[in-house]
């Protein structure tokens, strides 16, 4: 369904462009319906550069991404209104995701005269309550309340609610379940879980190794913007083949396990 | 460091480039012809002396070449030694730039002073009114009162006021009518005492500015983080205050950058109103007679003038600040 | 972001507040980055933040004055029964009385009646030329901040070639040439000018505001450029560009004044500079008729500084930090 084909990003910076970064190199790997996909990398190693060309937020320097065959760097102006009706994305940081100034529920007004202006208000209200419930959100907690009247897991699900309203294909979560609190973090993991079954493909983002094999089929691990290996999370994590996976994984703490000097 | 500068570098010379070319192109592009303009406001009687004279500036123009060409040889008489700016009208035939280079020394005794004594006085007394509530509170709002003040009021007043009510100082022309310039005692001090109140019109205006923006910046600085992690940190005031008043100090290098302009239009206006005989009444005078050479003249010379004091601005900046030194992204252009 | 703090366009141009025709000082009464009020203005409400900037004296006061000169320039010459260069429409050089309210000039014009039309006229070139610099300032700090790359730095540097320029002295060259005939030339040459520091203190704002997620997520809502930054990145900084309008005013007010105090101005009308420059070149000073220059001056010096007492007042409620000083 999507394809990330030999894609990478040069970051410009400077006067005139003079200094160069690349965040991403040559990374490529395709998510189907009903599967998970996990990006897992050390800070800074490119996951969510990934994610924001993606999401079409940063350009591609080289390669494509295609979404069900076509290349999504060709979508202008409705064409990509329309590709944000199937792709959309929960960001790492729920606090900078919404305008401070405004009222939290502006994120599903924006969709409203975007994508459902001639939607009538019982219908809406209907959806939204809906997108709320499925989210596990109690909707007269939510609504009316600026951003900083609301906790950084409500925000993150309202996030998640808010994609949920468009007949999404693909998500794109970026570290959706760093800002949560154990038990939140498992309900929403459970939501992802239940999305999944219903045919949506997630780009599921992540530093936690012990998360991306909790959840994904296939896994990406990245390093400094390289994907050093990839494949069924299963293989990647019994069996890995490159020194970084192996070092990776020898270097989670365990649960089981206390640390000893 | 020479990156900082290079980039400045650039961006003056893309400045010098851009009002050389308005220069140029004004007079050929304007509807109208200023030639003839210019020659009938001459008001020569003589209609063969005006010929000549239109002839005169045809050819000054270089009206007779392909115009790529003229723009090139606008180019080459201003880098030719000494620049030939041509021949004033308003004051037929001297050439423009020795009225400029008359006018110079004038200008240059009020503005150098001024820009550079209101800075230090203002800096003064802004970091203590930062310092005392109550001198700040007579400080602020004398301050807020001067920098909203226009410069030719303040100038008309002190006319009015120190010239004539009191009759303290001498309020037009730089020197006494009768005296001609010479090195005596009698002519240096009536210099001097012309030279008063025109400065003070200009001193007392810039005065407050750099004071409100000395006072507002050495408060953010004590406010800000790391003062109080100082000050938590158990550091005695006397070192807190020293360091926000040093953080304060680069913005207001950059001010001085920034407010040479307004203090160039401010001493254009002064000049005028003290018949003061430096290049802001040359302005006057070339634009009353539309005398269009003088007043290009001027023009770039200001210019060039203002460039000129940028970059020293520029470089006492990276001396002061070590961030530009170092390379870090500290002040960009 | 260490590059906002050192430009002179961010915080620095606090050095700067003269009522300078040439290159207005920027957040004069911006101590403090604007950004930095965003979180304390978060979820107040806009009409709570009106609320509040209603009920600072500083405020209250400066509006007040501005507001006061407005009436007088727009009623003033209702009240007149001369024209604004009417000679003998008294005795001449007369002191401020009963009959002429604020004197009489050399020539005998009724300084009251010119007062009132020069306020009017004032207004008139200082609005529209700030609202000129306003438009062409930000959008070029937005586009510039939003777009970024090749765009942004080629804008910038346009904006430093113009930040370097003399302008005033530009401006007198090609007032000159061109010939100002009418209000509303004089406020576009002003207003073509005098946007520079705006265009950096816009762009450095919205540079800032552009990398949060909040921009992105309204792009992935199919939220369109223009919308984004008229309804996302604008609002978010209000405060910041109410108060970049009326310092834009009260610098045009002066930029104008001193165009006409050196003959420059539209010919015909009358405003407060074209009245100093009667007054200086028929040497009102010598002949003691301080009525004559006294009054104009103040009347500028009260709505410039009241513009900037009004920008102090709502820097204290949008920066509650300052408040508490
Ligand atoms: N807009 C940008 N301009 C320049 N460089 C950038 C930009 N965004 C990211 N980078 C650089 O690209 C690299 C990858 O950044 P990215 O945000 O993708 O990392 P990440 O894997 O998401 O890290 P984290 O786990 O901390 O979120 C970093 O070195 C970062 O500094
Ligand atoms: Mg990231």
């Amino acid at each position: 369904m999507l394809t990330v084909d030999r894609v990478s990003k040069v970051y410009r910076t400077g006067a005139f462009g003079t200094n160069q970064l690349t965040a991403v190199q040559d990374v490529s790997f395709d998510i189907n319906p009903g599967e998970v996909v996990s990006l897992i990398g050390e800070s800074g190693s490119g996951k969510t550069t990934i994610g924001k060309m993606v999401l079409r937020l940063a350009s591609i320097t080289s390669g494509t991404i295609t979404l069900d065959g076509v290349d999504i760097s060709t979508y202008r102006g409705r064409g990509l209104k329309n590709y944000y009706r199937h792709v959309q994305g929960v960001f790492q940081d729920p606090f900078s995701s919404f305008n401070p100034i405004f009222k939290a529920d502006r994120v599903f007004a924006m969709l409203k005269g975007q994508y459902f202006s001639s939607m009538g208000r019982d219908a809406w209200q209907h959806k939204v309550e809906a997108a709320l419930d499925a989210v596990r959100l109690d909707p007269a907690a939510v609504v009316n309340k600026y951003p900083h009247q609301l906790s950084g897991g409500q925000l993150q699900r309202l996030l998640i609610a808010r994609a949920l309203l468009l007949d999404i294909k693909v998500l794109v979560a970026d570290e959706i379940i760093s800002m949560l609190d154990a038990s939140t973090r498992i309900d929403v993991l459970n939501l992802l879980a239940e999305l999944k079954a219903d045919g949506l493909g997630i780009l599921f983002v992540t530093h936690d190794l012990a998360l991306g094999n909790y959840i994904s089929d296939k896994t990406v691990i990245l390093q400094k913007g390289v994907m050093v290996e990839t494949g069924e999370t299963t293989a990647v994590f019994t069996d890995p083949q490159h020194p970084y996976t192996q070092q990776l994984l020898a270097s989670v703490p365990r649960l089981d396990r206390r640390w000893q000097k | 460091m020479g990156r900082y500068l290079g980039r400045k570098g650039l961006i003056y010379a893309l400045t010098l480039f851009v009002a050389v070319t308005i220069n140029w192109m004004l007079p050929r592009f304007m509807p109208g012809d200023p030639i003839s303009d210019m020659v009938s406001r001459a008001g020569l009687r003589d209609p063969e002396a005006a010929a000549r004279m239109q002839a005169y500036y045809e050819n000054l123009f270089g009206l007779d070449v392909p115009i790529w060409q003229q723009y090139l040889n606008y180019w080459g008489s201003l880098f030719s030694w000494p620049p030939d700016l041509g021949i004033s009208m308003w004051s037929f035939p001297r050439p423009v730039g020795d009225l400029v280079m008359g006018a110079l020394p004038y200008t240059l005794a009020l503005l150098i002073p001024a820009i550079l004594l209101s800075w230090y006085v203002g800096n003064k007394l802004g970091a203590l009114a930062a310092r005392r509530k109550a001198l700040d509170n007579t400080v602020l709002p004398v301050s807020y009162l001067l920098t909203a003040t226009p410069y030719m009021w303040l100038a008309i007043l002190l006319v009015w006021f120190g010239g004539m009510q009191l009759g303290w100082f001498p309020s037009s022309r730089a020197y006494s009518g009768n005296l001609v310039p010479e090195f005596s005692m009698s002519f240096i001090g009536s210099l001097a005492l012309h030279w008063v109140l025109p400065f003070l019109s200009l001193f007392l205006v810039a005065l407050g500015g750099w004071a409100i923006g000395m006072r507002n910046l050495v408060i953010y600085e004590l406010e800000s983080d790391y003062s109080n992690y100082l000050g938590a940190l158990g550091a005695p005031p006397r070192l807190i205050r020293k360091y926000a008043f040093r953080n304060a100090m680069l913005p207001q290098i950059t001010g001085l950058a920034l407010q040479l302009g307004v203090v160039l239009t401010g001493n254009i206006v002064t000049e005028v109103v003290f018949n003061y005989p430096g290049l802001g009444l040359l302005l006057l005078n070339a634009i009353t007679s539309t005398d269009f050479f003088l007043l290009q003249g001027i023009v770039l010379f200001v210019v060039i003038g203002v460039l000129i004091c940028n970059f020293v601005i520029d470089i006492v900046y990276v001396w002061v600040d070590p961030r530009t030194r170092t390379g870090l992204q500290g002040a960009s252009a | 972001m260490t590059d906002m703090k050192s430009s002179p366009a961010g915080r620095s141009g606090a050095a700067a507040p003269a009522p300078d025709p040439a290159s207005a000082a920027p957040g004069q009464t911006a101590t403090t980055d604007p950004l930095g009020a965003a979180p304390a203005l978060a979820g107040r409400r806009r009409s709570e933040m009106l609320y509040f900037a209603l009920r600072n004296p500083k405020v209250i006061l400066g509006l007040s004055v501005i507001v006061a000169f407005l009436l007088f320039g727009l009623l003033g010459p209702l009240f007149s029964e001369f024209g604004p260069r009417e000679r003998n429409a008294g005795p001449l050089g007369a002191a401020p009385s009963s009959d002429f309210w604020l004197g009489t000039t050399w020539t005998g014009q009724d300084v009251f009646t010119q007062l009132a039309h020069g306020t009017r006229a004032t207004f008139q070139v200082a609005l529209m030329a700030a609202a000129i610099s306003a438009f062409i300032g930000m959008t070029m700090g937005f586009v510039a901040g939003y777009r970024g790359g090749r765009l942004d730095e080629i804008l910038m540097m346009i904006t430093n070639i113009v930040l370097v320029l003399p302008v005033f002295v530009v401006v007198i060259v090609v007032t000159a040439y061109l010939g100002i005939s009418n209000t509303a030339t004089q406020a576009l040459v002003i207003g073509l000018f005098n946007w520079t520091w705006v265009a950096r203190a816009v762009r450095a704002q919205t540079l800032s505001l552009r990398a949060r997620d909040f921009v992105d997520l309204a792009r992935l809502s199919g939220v369109r450029t223009l919308s984004i930054i008229r309804r996302e990145i604008a609002p978010n900084m209000a405060s910041y560009l109410v108060m970049t309008f009326i310092l834009l005013f009260a610098g045009a007010i002066v930029f104008a004044a001193t165009l006409d105090f050196l003959n420059l101005g539209p010919r015909g009308g009358m405003s407060l500079g074209l009245m100093l420059q009667q007054a200086n070149q028929q040497a009102a000073m010598s002949l003691g008729l301080w009525w004559w220059f006294v009054f104009p001056g103040a009347a500028i010096t009260a709505i410039t500084g009241s513009a900037y007492l009004t920008n102090v007042g709502l820097d204290e409620v949008f920066n509650p930090k300052l408040r508490e000083m």
